[in-house]
């Protein structure tokens, strides 16, 4: 996509997804500044950029907190162009919201025409298990079809949010020196998905 | 932008031929056409051929020796037939035996020659192309129609973007090579072929997917497909403000807000409005205006800035005083004076913004100049002269308005343009106002790159721009949040959400609240009144009742479909206590949505309640249904029996329940407007106690 001067960082661009209200800005507020927000607010649309340390390499990341609501989706479909790995959030307290990542999913894929594209399935608000209804079997399910992990977070207690956010950047990374080989990135890619998957 | 069907020439992949056809008619013709006066089309044949035999050098001069076939086909008209008819059957050939007619043989010689080389070339491509595509097509045909468009809307800017750089690269050496005689006309003509070109291209359709190594990491490029998909000279006004605008509301176009900041600092010069400019000089300008691109101190000098505001205006479609009242103006100036101030102050006010704003900035300025006419030697008349033709105004007119400036436009001040950060430093200012100020400035740069993407100018530099623009507003808003948390320790989120609001400029944000918070702070109000209602609304309807018992399942079917809430009415009381406890300090925004909040609730209330009472009516209705149809089979034989009398009070009755009816009617109207002002009363109410309370 973009060059970027040799010297700046590495940079990946990470857009999150999902509908209203399931906690995407309270895992961006997380994952950039530790903080949990209980008051929500629907996002119409948010740019963070966050330096980090990738296995021992200084790279940075840049996080697009997309809106949920309808009512913003021409704004979203812009940024989905220039995305280069997504988390796809969704609330497993809302049966509807897991529904809908199907449609951000297939968005996704028309938009970026790749079916690897780094992609993450997220399950969010795990800390309310007692009111959780979307099963996690049927989580893996979905997410094991579109070959993609799945991982279940809590923007509260900060429960894997560090995790879904540095495998989603390994996996834009090696997906980038991936296309930099000039290789038959099908194949490598889904290897090194399920390597990194095992990982944390 | 109008592009057909992608389907079309995948069915038809012969309708790439009409492409290489046209490109062999145009340089016939100017082959054919006069020399000495190149016209449009000749001009942009010979380009063509200039381009491809620059970039083909070396192609070609290797195709001719390894093929001395070609060679020979060239030299010899029959064995050119052969292969001419063999890519294009028929019009090229007749195209090309005609120039050959026109005894143009070794110019036409060489130029065949570099046409079959382009000609094959492009075959090839075209047959990878189509073979490329119909794998494509495949996969296209699952997507959504929408998305087709999108795609092939990106393909064809990534296209034209090609077409547009050779382009362009010729028009630098042209420029070069033709600066002295070129005059404005020319540089008009220049855009009018640009934008036929594209149409053109349009029409052919190619879609030649150009390799992303090609254009990719060349912003040059990139953002002249921004200045020839929406340019900015020669559009109306308010096109022009739109994409292009200063950032800090004074809605004027940035090339003419440069111009007059420019010309302001420089106010004492003596060439002001009366040296002719550097035309190339000029001409980069505009250029870099219309690509977007940024500007610096060395682009500007005097003579230009005022060529660049006279250039503006002078393209402009339409007069800068509209076309419709420019003669009232015209008119106006021949009114006596007390009259005449009061007209012209009223045709201004009738400009549409955009057009008041770049009318008031101008004669403001030109206010200034004349101000300082003992230093810069700029007096009323040569100032007309300069500009005049260009405004397309009367001398009276202009002196008139230059004169009253003042009074015509009290409210501009030519106040010095502070573009858009493009980072915010550490060191911003903690301040509520420049921090909102800027962030409306960011949001309008943010706003401008969603149109232009929606237009279709999709680069990888406007994406980053775009990610850019968003990031800054995120931080300016993360920063005016905390920035109001510290000058309000206890404000509490409810607050927050109002204020942000205000800046996001979008109501649906407003309308979100409000579904989102069905809060009223009153209900225990309104419970205590649903029975007050109750009563009041049962009396004076149900003893008419008896009189008109089957009008009332008809008025208030209406109604039915209005859901029964009964459940409401514990949300709102759980939200009770939640909204007591954020008791924040109110802005008027917040005022507002918390009124039409309660609005909201006590309607609502009305709404089940007019609901129930709808229903237990309907059983009435049927109770007293039955005791008819009882009765009536009870006296069925009485009825014959009915006399004179009878039927004169049964009249009687009939009109004065014709009356009753009328009376019940206005009472029920009553009812409700009393019912309304009953409800903006308690509103009233609780907003004075959440005032008193916070």
């Amino acid at each position: 996509m973009s060059k970027k001067p040799a010297a700046a960082p590495t940079l990946h661009k990470v857009i999150m997804v999902g509908s209203g209200g399931v906690g995407k800005s309270a895992l961006t507020l997380q994952f950039m500044y530790d903080e949990f927000v209980e008051d929500y607010e629907p996002t119409k649309a948010d740019s963070y950029r966050k330096k980090v340390v990738l296995d021992g390499e200084e790279v940075q990341i840049d996080i697009l907190d997309t809106a949920g609501q309808e009512d913003y989706a021409a704004i979203r479909d812009n940024y989905f162009r220039s995305g280069e790995g997504f988390l796809c959030v969704f609330s497993i307290t809302e049966p509807e919201s897991f529904d809908a990542t199907q449609e951000f999913r297939e968005q996704i894929l028309r938009v970026k025409n790749d079916d690897n594209i780094p992609f993450l399935l997220v399950g969010n608000k795990s800390d309310l298990a007692d009111k959780r209804r979307v099963p996690l079997d049927v989580c893996r399910e979905r997410a094991a079809a579109w070959h993609v992990p799945y991982v279940e977070t809590s923007a509260k207690t900060r429960d894997n949010v560090d995790k879904v956010f540095f495998d989603l950047m390994r996996e834009i990374r090696s997906r980038k020196s991936d296309d930099g080989r000039a290789t038959n990135g099908d194949v490598r890619g889904k290897k090194r998905r399920k390597i990194k998957c095992a990982i944390l | 932008m109008d592009f057909e069907s992608p389907d079309v020439e995948k069915d038809f992949p012969g309708l790439y031929a009409s492409e290489a056809g046209r490109k062999s008619n145009e340089s016939d013709l100017s082959d054919g056409g006069d020399h000495e006066k190149p016209s449009k089309k000749d001009l942009l044949g010979r380009r063509k051929d200039k381009k491809e035999s620059k970039k083909d050098r070396g192609y070609a001069a290797l195709a001719g020796e390894s093929s001395p076939e070609e060679d020979t086909d060239t030299k010899s008209p029959s064995k050119s037939k052969k292969t001419k008819s063999f890519k294009f059957p028929t019009k090229s050939k007749e195209k090309r035996e005609k120039s050959r007619d026109k005894e143009k043989v070794l110019e036409d010689v060489s130029k065949q020659r570099e046409l079959n080389e382009k000609e094959k070339k492009k075959e090839k491509e075209r047959e990878k192309e189509r073979e490329r595509e119909k794998k494509e097509k495949e996969k296209r045909e699952k997507l959504k129609e929408k998305d087709k468009e999108k795609e092939e809307k990106a393909k064809f800017k990534l296209e034209s973007k090609e077409k547009l750089k050779d382009d362009k690269k010729e028009k630098v050496k042209e420029t070069k090579e033709k600066v002295k005689d070129k005059d404005k006309e020319k540089v008009k003509e220049k855009d009018k072929e640009k934008v036929k070109e594209k149409e053109k291209d349009k029409k052919d359709k190619r879609l030649t997917k150009v390799p992303s190594t090609v254009t990719s990491g060349v912003p040059f490029e990139e953002i002249f497909t921004l200045g020839v998909a929406l340019p900015i000279f020669g559009v109306p006004l308010h096109q022009s403000v739109e994409r292009s605008r200063c950032h800090d509301d004074t809605g004027l176009p940035l090339v003419v807000r440069d111009s007059i900041d420019f010309l302001q600092a420089n106010i004492k010069s003596n060439q002001l409005y009366r040296v002719e400019p550097d035309k190339i000089k000029l001409q980069q300008l505009r250029k870099l205006y219309t690509d977007r691109g940024p500007t610096f101190p060395y682009h500007w000098d005097v003579p230009v800035a005022c060529s660049m505001l006279k250039m503006f205006i002078g393209e402009l479609p339409e007069s800068i005083l509209t076309q419709e009242l420019h003669g009232q103006f015209e008119q106006a100036t021949a009114i006596s004076e007390p009259q005449r101030e009061t007209t012209m102050v009223a045709l201004l006010n009738k400009l549409p913004s955009c057009n008041l704003a770049l009318v008031g900035w101008i004669i403001r300025h030109f206010e200034c100049v004349l101000a300082n006419e003992q230093i810069n030697h700029v007096n009323i008349q040569t100032l007309c002269t300069y500009m005049c033709p260009a405004l397309g105004v009367s001398q009276n007119l202009l002196a008139y308005l230059v004169n009253k400036a003042e009074k015509m436009f009290p409210d501009v001040y030519l106040t010095k343009y502070v573009p858009p950060l493009l980072s915010i430093p550490p060191d911003f200012p903690e301040n509520a106002n420049e921090i909102s100020t800027e962030l409306r400035k960011q949001e309008s740069v943010l706003n401008q790159i969603h149109s232009e993407m929606h237009a279709g100018v999709v680069t990888a530099d406007r994406d980053q721009q775009l990610w850019e623009a968003q990031r800054i507003v995120t931080q300016l808003k993360r920063k005016l949040r905390l920035v109001q948390k510290s000058v309000e320790p206890t404000s509490l989120p409810l607050q927050q959400h109002s204020i942000d609001d205000k800046h996001d400029e979008q109501q649906i944000e407003q309308t979100d609240e409000d579904k989102k918070q069905d809060t009223p702070n009153d209900l225990t109000d309104s419970k205590e009144t649903e029975s007050e209602l109750k009563s009041e609304i049962q009396d004076p309807t149900f003893p008419v009742d008896f009189d008109s018992q089957t009008e009332f399942p008809v008025e208030f079917d209406s109604q039915t479909e209005f859901p029964v809430e009964f459940e409401d009415n514990f949300e709102f009381k759980e939200k009770e206590n939640e909204t007591e406890v954020e008791k924040p300090k109110l802005t008027e925004k917040e005022l507002k949505v918390l009124r039409l909040q309660l609005e909201n609730a006590e309607y609502l209330q009305l709404k089940s309640l007019l609901q129930a009472k709808i229903n237990s009516e309907q059983f009435e209705i049927v109770k007293l249904r039955s005791h008819v149809a009882l009765k009536n089979k009870q006296e069925g034989q009485k009825e014959k029996e009915i006399g004179q009398e009878d039927i004169e009070l049964k009249q009687r009755l009939l009109k004065d329940n014709a009356m009753l009816e009328q009376k019940r009617l206005t009472l029920v109207n009553q009812i409700f407007q009393e019912r309304v002002a009953c409800i903006q009363l308690k509103i009233e109410l609780a907003m004075k106690e959440i005032m008193s309370k916070s």
